[in-house]
């Protein structure tokens, strides 16, 4: 399964180097069937399939996480959000992302991955680590 | 799912943890990763001709 920094999070990234923007650190998640992720997407899934915490509105709020830098191969090359989101209502998730907008069908993607589907209930959580290694 | 080839970082990986309502941590591990693509034979050979 493919996670990747698509256009807009180098968008966000040169913005962010020149100290402006916002920083990508708010977690989205969706439900569904995925296809390529592609660089040039700017939302989760192949259409508009992100998700509140209840696993079914397409409005609502993202989860802001914790960012850190950390060394993975060369001193703090790398960006790390560490993002818990609780389910409120049953289902499976199949991707998720990062955004520097808190809400849901706002801002800008930054990274997105897929992967196998996760299953939930209510009250369940996902506790989310993105690393993305700036290394040459 | 394979991912369009790019190199735009050197590599991202998403980990999870599953917390389950009665506090039950299922570590999933890495769930999703990229690495860059390394070049090729006749990249490199390209890019050495042409240096």
């Amino acid at each position: 399964m493919a996670i990747l920094l698509v256009d807009a999070g180098l968008d966000i990234t040169t913005n962010r180097v020149k100290g402006a923007g916002t920083e990508p650190l708010n977690a989205g998640w969706g439900t569904g069937t995925q296809t390529t992720a592609l660089r040039t997407d700017t939302g989760l899934g192949p259409t508009t399939v992100e998700r509140d915490v209840d696993l079914v509105a397409t409005t609502g709020s993202r989860t802001a996480g914790t960012s850190t830098r950390q060394t993975t191969n060369t001193t703090n090359d790398t960006y790390q959000v560490v993002a818990t989101r609780t389910a409120t209502g049953a289902g499976a998730v199949t991707v998720a992302g990062l955004f520097d907008n808190v809400t849901i069908g706002s801002g800008n993607l930054y990274t997105k991955a897929d992967f196998a589907a996760i299953n939930l209930a209510s009250g369940d959580s996902i506790q989310f680590t993105w690393k993305v290694v700036y290394d040459n | 799912m394979d991912v369009e080839t790019h190199g735009q970082v050197r590599e991202a990986t998403l980990e999870a943890v599953i917390i389950r309502k009665d506090g039950t941590r299922e570590d999933l591990g890495e769930i999703a990763r990229y690495d860059r693509p390394k070049p090729t034979l006749v990249e490199r050979i390209v890019k050495w001709l042409s240096s």
